[in-house]
């Protein structure tokens, strides 16, 4: 099996009906903000970072400030 | 990726720019420690330091997804248990899921520490190489950062895999890098092959295909996507919703150009 995050994503089973719908959004908002140090020790809670590289990068392809 | 009617459903909307992208994965202090190097420095492609820390930002963007569903399959778990809808010493869908994702977790975070924090910690950035190209004279219309593997072991296994970034650079270029770690080089330049013994729109073309196949973390320019007729934009999103839930490889099609 292949392993990408495409896999995870709907790691959660989003199709087995509408009587689950309010559990799957309730847990979709579970959110992990452990920082990810390379030695994972740290305890201070994570920002939100950009993962492609840098704000600039992404400004060049924004519109109204939208990508 | 939206559930509408209790089904995925992919479609291209507009995100600001100081949301799209973002990921809690590491503190203040650590974010600014770690990534110095390239926040404070024009990007160079033979900095080593640079590309290293580019793919390890990927990398950990992954560690990031992976640990949260893991997190939330858990959560999902304990919610059954604690309703009496599964049993919780007895093996159950939700357990096996759950356990699933968790082994997942543990692999992608091996290959982090054995091919990536070792070697950061010694500074050996040489330890991860990169296949690079620039996209030049034509305004960047996309972004990427995404990790995936480049072979079919079973989660939790040690696994060979790449790092794509596409990070435009000027408003002319936009730099395409990816990173493998030293010893699986081999199978990582066999993947990525089709891209780079290709030139000019057949080599967008291949790196199209392959960021709708294997990447979910890509951003388009607005005006460029406007640009498209309604069949293109569909191919595209049918291609990648296709991949993520039914796990089909994206076909080859012109209509999945994103240049």
């Amino acid at each position: 099996m292949l392993v990408s995050c495409k896999d995870t994503n709907l790691g959660v089973n989003v199709g087995e009906g509408q009587s689950n719908i309010s559990h799957f959004f309730e847990t979709m908002k579970v959110r992990f903000e452990k920082c990810l140090d390379p030695t994972l020790s740290c305890t201070e809670k994570a920002i939100n970072a950009h993962s492609v590289q840098n704000a600039t990068s992404l400004g060049l392809i924004a519109e109204d400030n939208h990508v | 990726m939206r559930v509408k009617n209790g089904s995925p459903e992919c479609l291209f909307e507009k995100v600001g720019r100081n949301q799209a992208s973002t990921f809690p994965g590491f503190c203040s202090r650590h974010d600014t420690e770690i990534f110095k190097p390239l926040d404070t420095k024009p990007l160079s492609l033979d900095d080593a330091e640079q590309l290293f820390l580019i793919a390890y930002r990927s990398l950990t963007r992954e560690l990031h997804t992976v640990m949260e569903a893991a997190m939330r399959l858990q959560t999902t778990l304990e919610r059954q248990i604690a309703e009496g809808l599964v049993p919780k010493d007895k093996p159950s869908p939700a357990m096996t899921e759950a356990t699933a994702h968790m082994i997942k977790a543990w692999g992608v975070w091996k290959h982090r520490l054995e091919f990536y924090d070792r070697p950061f910690a010694k500074s050996r950035f040489g330890d991860v190489l990169h296949s690079t190209f620039v996209i030049e004279g034509r305004k960047p219309v996309l972004a990427s950062s995404s990790f995936f593997s480049v072979d079919d072991k079973a989660w939790g296994k040690r696994f060979a895999a790449v790092t794509l970034n596409v990070i435009p650079t000027s408003t002319t270029e936009a730099a395409v890098i990816v990173s493998y770690p030293k010893e699986q080089s081999g199978k990582a330049r066999r993947y990525v092959a089709p891209i780079f013994l290709k030139s000019g729109d057949a080599r967008l073309s291949a790196l199209s295909h392959m960021l709708v196949d294997r990447a979910e973390n890509f951003f388009v320019s607005p005006q460029h996507v406007e640009g498209w007729t309604a069949e293109k934009r569909k191919a595209i999103e049918e291609a990648f919703v296709g991949t993520v839930i039914r796990g089909e490889p994206a076909t080859s099609s012109s209509d999945l150009m994103l240049f």
